[in-house]
């Protein structure tokens, strides 16, 4: 029951999401499980110095997460990790790791809902039907993507998309995906923001050569 | 696991040296470690400089703020487009602890943190930013270029800079940043940090760090209380020092001990003196002498000691009283009083009376002396409300001098039409 064999290495895998879509290998990266398919390039994370790792813990909301895998999207000016927990036993929780902040998604991704906008630059308007207003902190055109670990569902897993962050004064954040601006080719993830520096994470990773 | 161990390097774009960056997938832009020449790795930009500038502090420098250590990744120096003076700023990168900037501007210096909650990056606003407690003024808005970089980033710092708008706002010694370009808007909170702190930091010899020039911008001005601590600790002292005053009023007996009148036709024939009848002083208390003379544009004078009827112990003083009045220049002018006072603190007890020797001159009116003891002086209480008050007055007046100081490379100062 949810135990994979990895094709290529023979490790035993298991899987913890009920609704993952896709499994990668934690030795070779290979896809053990998966019903989407990524580019041969897309195997694997570049060591990006992240602490965070796959097996960190942490509680939201006073209910235990573990991170069980990551998309780390890298555009030409900056990166995203969007990393992916397992929550309260067997829900999704996505994290989305900038440099400024950090921001907690207890869902998943979603399509955008109807009388819905974005204007796309920094500083634009996020327009939820008639009432929810955000500002858009960072637009950017996807690179590169590298997947490691389980994933929930992603919009895009073959690339090619914008990546939006918007958030507005109560502290609400979409991470938005999306295709040309077509809003059916858009999904977001509706979370909260915390300041980078607030401890979050347990079982964290000790870097060689760097002091704390 | 986090991440591929297989090592990342980057060939420069113009000497094909291979260049592997310290902070890994990280790093988006960084300069060649062989020609110096600044690319973006993921793209063919790159840039040179005209001009090389040495940082004193050398990258890869660690440093420690607040007990956390950093690792300066890269040195740039920029140059607001409008007045064209030159900065500098150090990026410094933790893995545990993130990234950070020391900014340096005339010898001061900033350490500044990513602040993902500043109000305009939540909403659409242009006021003045309210942050942990404080009102942040807009000291600066500009755009800048980069004239020298050397080391590694984590965006195309050149773009980034060059294309962003840059606001900068202050509440002494803290400093709230915002930059806005097409494709991101992000915002910084930082600190004033001193020569000593950067030295004490990065262990380095201060006398090697650039000369401080002027008012820094977001240097705290000398003492650690705050305006409002001041004025209600002053007025706390003043409200004590009433209700001192208060109770010893209220507990002195004010008492009439002596009230007398005389003329010159009373002054003995042989020592032309008045001797008063004696009174009696209980305990250690003050004594006040009021003298009335009806002087019409003249002047009395007289001599007292008052004597120790037992110890023949003397306190001797003397007192003048004149009135001057007229017209001229079409107006009425007075000086002088008719009546005045004598104040002796501290008369030990017993049992007294005054030897009062006057001089006349040209005035025959009638003197009235009246002696009073355990009075209340509430000249006591002004006297130390106006010291309690010289302070913070002293601290205000160096306070508002420095601060116009502050403001005035600024072209949002809020003292600019003080100033012309």
């Amino acid at each position: 029951m949810n135990i994979y064999t990895c094709p290529q290495c023979g490790k035993s895998v298991q899987r913890k999401l009920k609704d993952s879509v896709l499994v990668l290998c934690p030795k070779c990266s290979a896809k053990v499980f998966g019903t989407i398919d990524i580019s041969p390039e897309s195997h694997g994370v570049p060591d990006d110095l992240s602490t965070v790792q796959v097996g960190s813990t942490g509680k939201y909301k006073e209910k235990k997460f573990e991170v069980i895998g990551r998309i780390r999207i890298q555009m030409i000016d900056d990166f995203r990790n969007l990393w992916c927990a397992v929550y309260d036993n067997d829900k999704t929780l996505w994290i989305c790791q900038s440099h400024e902040s950090i921001a907690f998604a207890d869902d998943n991704f979603k399509s955008f809902p109807p009388k819905s906008d974005i204007v796309m630059r920094a500083g634009g308007k996020v327009i939820f039907g008639d009432s929810v207003k955000l500002k858009v902190v960072f637009v950017g055109s996807m690179l590169y993507m590298h997947f490691e670990g389980e994933i929930a569902h992603f919009p895009h897993p073959q690339g090619d998309f914008a990546f939006v962050h918007a958030v507005n004064e109560r502290g609400n954040t979409a991470i938005i995906v999306t295709k040309g601006n077509d809003m059916d080719k858009t999904e977001l993830l509706w979370g909260v923001t915390k300041q980078i520096d607030q401890p979050i994470f347990e079982n964290t990773r000790t870097i060689d050569g760097w002091q704390r | 696991m986090a991440g591929s161990d297989k090592q990342i390097s980057y060939f420069c774009p113009r000497c094909k040296s291979a260049n592997v960056p310290r902070g890994r997938a990280l790093t988006v832009s960084m300069t060649c470690k062989s020609c110096g020449v600044y690319f973006v790795v993921h793209s063919n930009i790159n840039d040179t400089f005209k001009s090389k500038y040495e940082p004193v502090i050398p990258v890869g420098t660690k440093g420690i703020f607040d007990g956390k250590t950093y690792e300066v990744m890269g040195f740039s120096v920029k140059r607001e487009k409008k007045y064209r003076y030159l900065f500098r700023e150090y990026f410094l990168f933790s893995p545990y602890h993130g990234i950070a900037f020391l900014a340096e501007f005339d010898g001061h210096w900033n350490f500044l943190k990513p602040y993902a909650n500043h109000p305009w990056s939540l909403a659409y606003t242009d006021e003045d930013p309210y942050v942990n407690g404080s009102m942040f003024q807009l000291y600066a808005r500009y755009r800048a270029e980069v004239m020298y970089a050397t080391g590694e980033y984590f965006n195309d710092m050149i773009g980034v800079t060059e294309e962003s708008e840059h606001w900068e706002h202050i509440a002494p010694p803290h400093i709230l940043t915002y930059e806005q370009s097409k494709t991101m808007a992000s915002s910084f909170i930082g600190k004033y940090t001193t020569q000593d702190e950067i030295a004490k930091a990065f262990k380095l010899d201060k006398s090697k760090l650039p000369n401080k020039i002027g008012m820094g911008y977001t240097e705290p001005i000398g003492g650690s209380f705050t305006g409002r601590a001041l004025v209600v600790t002053t007025a706390l002292s003043i409200l004590l020092a009433f209700i001192l005053m208060m109770f010893f009023a209220n507990t002195a007996d004010d008492k009439n001990l002596l009230h007398m009148s005389y003329t010159q036709a009373d002054l003995k024939d042989s020592t032309k003196m008045i001797q008063t009848e004696s009174f009696e002083l209980v305990g250690t208390k003050n004594l006040v002498l009021q003298i009335y003379a009806p002087v019409e544009n003249n002047w009395f004078f007289a001599e007292y000691s008052m004597i120790n009827d037992v110890t023949n112990e003397e306190f001797i003083f003397t007192k003048e009283v004149e009135y001057y009045y007229g017209y001229e220049g079409g107006e009425n002018w007075s000086e002088g009083s008719k009546t005045s006072e004598v104040f002796l603190s501290r008369v030990p007890p017993g049992k007294y009376h005054f030897n009062i020797y006057p001089e006349f001159g040209t005035f025959s009116g009638k003197v009235d002396v009246a002696v009073f003891h355990d009075t209340v002086f509430y000249t006591n209480f002004w006297l130390t409300a106006v010291a309690l008050l010289l302070f913070p007055l002293g601290v205000f007046v160096f306070r508002h001098y420095k601060d116009v100081k502050r403001w005035q490379d600024s072209d949002y100062s809020p003292y600019s039409s003080d100033d012309e």
